[in-house]
């Protein structure tokens, strides 16, 4: 496994992810490194986030946590690095690196994916605690709660990405995709 | 009887009597107390045509059925009378813990009828009151007053007060309690100036009965847990109210220099973080409340350093800043204070200001009617110079001090145009042009122009469901949704339940109505479901509304004003757009079972709320309207 912070955990990240650009159809599957990449693009590229999320500082982590009955074997920990309105950084990254983001918001596999898809709204799973900020600390809470404008701008260009969901893929596509998660848990802690 | 004590204090001011009056346990199972309870007795005791400053109107203080309790955020009464700023149904809340202290003296309201031959205020001591000589407070503000009575009377009293603003019948003048917590809506506190009535005391030790205590506080324990791991509550608490700001204006609806436009360039000088960062010395909370919204402030800076108080909050920092064209957060929040010793409501204030600004800068008041006084959009220090004057109406302050309405009607020109108010209620810092439902809401609600009636803006601007309702989601605030207007209808009813029953309406945004509803059954041990819940706040909403028909209210005066009708907002994430009123109105009064012509409730709604009293006053006897 390639140590996580290395620049050949960074080299060979960044050629998976080329490679798999090249060969993955678009809409890409929700969560892949292509996927992700592509959610950082659009969040780079839009002037309604900067604008609402000005004065953000801190990284946000978003946690998958795994739901096989829904596609998703093992948590998937995402990482962004987002500043001022800008995201300098969108990868899923190793748990134990997940853990050092400032803001780590934790929901089951299916709850994100019905966000995603605007079936539930993420001010509201916040305000219920289906989504959870973890652990709980009341200053970082204040933050988030003057941030909501940001959290739902950053829904919804995670929907305007476009994703084929691991729950709704054909059986071949299922095999194959379990297996490319196990590979990239395998090199590279994910 | 638990919850409340049952009594009722009723003071006839005229005769200077005295007297003590059950209150029937049907009426508070109906009304649960506060805002509701006190409607009803204003419906039934103050007719059509009552003049609001004459000795025929009624002021009525009710806490609620929770006041007192160790539920979360259960600190709040309510005063309702016939407005002088409005001429129709008038309530406003406030928190603190005047509130817990009225009902430890033993009763859980007090009715005022009749004018003092001169000024009087009212001193409650464990179930006994009397009515003493104010000479020595009259003509003091609120700082003053407390204190002197306090002085007088003892420190464990609490005192509810009004400044030279109420005296001076000021139409949107304040009754303080806890030296900064404002009944600031509506005019209140010239109601209780006109009837020579200066303040109230209470003292009291009287304990709350509840019907099961173990489950009551289990119950209200698991709440205040809930709260704590709120994130609302967490941003508030940071924040204050202000947190906000940001939102309205990201969304392009921040009323800016009297709502010319709905987004202010200078936005970080006057937002939650600048607040934080300059004036705030700590965040404050009413009785029982985890949140503490409240902000204890000093300001440090400038001419006004060394000045201390609360505040100011959203409404008050959003009126007499953008809508003001003002950035100075130490002018804004001394503009605060000032307008919380005289006994001012902010809004209507800082608004009278703007739409002031406005006039003066096309033209429409002249420097004549000013004496000299130039009275331009982002001079911080003439907001300070206009809110003294407002208050002793001096010069040209004697004008604002009628409230936008009424200047409008004086000035002429045009002007109405720009009066941003309705019903006479100016309207709370949020351009309804940048989410259209708001605009419904401002257009219904009881009191006038009212923000808090249904707080619709919590899920359009600042995108904050009410968990209180079942489905509280505003899927585009720049359309308007007809089927939307069933959220305005549901909060509506389900926030004259909080009002009533002495609750904080944030407890809405935090809790569900199954879990709100425990509380009342474990207090009270009434059957009390969600169905209930409905239709108690249903029963209020109807009853106010008949109070304001029988005061010959009509469709008609369900609107907005035109600058929002039909003057687009010119920049911002809601450029172009205006308020189509109609549509929502329509399937508005559809859902409300009112009907579509008149506005009135129809007689079978009324008769389906056990209001069916009511149908003779508003259907002439007919069964159908």
């Amino acid at each position: 496994m390639y140590t996580y912070g290395t620049e050949e955990y960074a080299s060979n990240y960044s050629n998976l992810l080329s490679a798999r650009q090249k060969t993955e159809t678009e809409p890409y599957i929700f969560l892949t490194p292509e996927w992700c990449a592509e959610f950082e693009k659009k969040i780079q590229g839009d002037e309604r986030y900067r604008q609402v999320a000005r004065t953000w500082e801190g990284s946000v982590v978003l946690v998958f946590l795994a739901e096989p009955a829904a596609g998703l074997e093992r948590d998937v920990w995402m990482f962004l690095d987002l500043w001022h309105g800008e995201c300098s950084f969108l990868q899923p990254v190793p748990e134990e690196e997940g853990k050092k983001g400032e803001f780590v918001l934790q929901a089951s596999y299916k709850r994100w994916e019905k966000i995603v898809k605007g079936e539930l709204n993420v001010v509201k799973e916040l305000a219920t605690r289906q989504l959870k900020l973890t652990p709980f600390d009341l200053k970082k809470a204040v933050k988030l709660a003057a941030a909501s404008q940001a959290a739902i701008r950053l829904v919804e260009l995670a929907g305007l990405v476009g994703a084929r969901y691991p729950g709704d893929l054909p059986e071949k596509d299922s095999e194959s995709f379990r297996a490319f998660m196990n590979q990239l848990n395998t090199d590279f802690g994910i | 009887m638990y919850g409340l004590n049952g009594k009722l204090l009723r003071i006839n001011l005229t005769e200077n009597a005295i007297s003590e009056e059950d209150i029937p346990e049907q009426l508070l199972k109906e009304y649960l107390g506060g805002r509701g309870l006190a409607s009803r007795y204003l419906y039934d005791e103050v007719g059509p045509g009552v003049d609001p400053l004459g000795p025929d109107n009624r002021l009525i203080f009710f806490t609620g059925l929770v006041t007192g309790t160790v539920s979360p955020s259960a600190s709040r009464y309510s005063v309702v009378a016939k407005s002088p700023l409005t001429g129709i149904w008038a309530q406003s809340s406030s928190g603190g813990r005047w509130g817990v202290d009225l009902k430890a003296s033993g009763f859980d309201g007090i009715l005022f009828e009749g004018k003092a031959e001169k000024p009087v205020y009212l001193q409650i001591d464990e179930g006994e009151a009397k009515l003493l000589d104010a000479g020595d407070v009259w003509g003091k503000n609120v700082t003053d007053t407390s204190a002197i009575i306090k002085k007088a009377a003892g420190e464990k009293y609490n005192v509810a007060c009004i400044g030279i603003a109420g005296e001076n019948l000021v139409r949107y003048a304040a009754i303080m309690n806890d030296l900064h917590r404002a009944v600031g809506r509506c005019g209140l506190g010239a109601v209780m100036g006109s009837k020579n009535l200066k303040a109230v005391a209470v003292r009291g030790k009287q304990k709350i009965k509840i019907a099961h205590p173990e489950e009551f506080k289990e119950t209200a324990k698991m709440q205040l847990e809930l709260l704590n791991e709120s994130i609302l509550g967490a941003g508030l608490q940071g924040y204050g109210t202000n947190l906000v700001l940001d939102m309205v204006n990201n969304c392009g609806g921040l009323p800016t220099r009297n709502w010319q436009t709905g987004v202010f360039d200078r936005v970080d000088d006057v937002n939650g973080t600048a607040l934080t960062d300059t004036v705030l010395e700590e965040a404050v909370g009413c009785f029982a409340c985890p949140i503490k919204c409240g902000r204890k402030t000093k300001i440090k800076n400038g001419q006004y350093a060394g000045k201390e108080g609360e505040g100011p909050e959203y409404e008050t920092v959003g009126t007499f800043g953008p809508m003001c064209g003002v950035s100075d957060i130490e002018a804004i929040t001394m503009a605060g204070y000032l307008c919380n010793d005289y006994g001012l409501d902010t809004i209507s204030c800082g608004s009278s200001i703007a739409f002031a600004m406005e006039c003066f800068e096309k033209g429409v008041l002249t420097p004549q009617k000013t004496g000299g006084l130039p009275i331009e959009f982002g001079d911080a220090e003439i907001i300070i110079n206009l809110v003294h004057k407002i208050a002793r109406r001096e010069g040209v302050g004697n004008l604002l001090a009628e409230g936008t309405r009424v200047m409008a009607a004086d000035l002429g020109g045009g002007s109405e145009r720009y009066a941003m108010n309705v019903k006479g209620l100016e309207l709370a810092c949020y351009d309804s042009r940048a989410a259209k439902i708001t605009g419904l809401a401002f257009a219904t609600a009881n009191r006038g122009g009212d923000h808090i009636t249904a707080y619709v803006q919590g899920p359009t601007f600042l995108a904050s469901p009410f968990l209180v309702i079942d489905d509280s989601e505003i899927r585009d605030p720049l359309e308007e949704n007809p089927k939307e207007a069933l959220i305005v209808k549901e909060l509506e009813d389900a926030l004259a339940v909080f009002d009533s029953a002495g609750s904080c309406k944030f407890m809405g945004m935090a809790l569900d109505a199954r879990e709100w509803c425990e509380i009342i059954r474990t207090l009270t041990g009434w059957k009390f479901d969600v169905e209930e819940f409905r239709k108690v706040g249903e029963r209020i909403y109807n009853l106010e509304r008949a109070f304001n028909v029988r005061e010959g209210l009509t469709r008609e005066d369900d609107t907005l004003p035109k600058r929002l009708l039909e003057d687009p907002l010119p920049e911002g994430p809601a450029q172009g757009h205006v308020n189509n009123i109609e549509p929502l109105l329509d399937q508005y009064y559809e859902f409300r079972d009112w009907d579509g012509t008149t506005g009135k409730p129809t007689a079978e709604k009324l008769k389906s709320l056990d209001l069916g009293f009511l149908v003779r006053d508003l259907c002439g006897g007919q069964q159908g309207v």
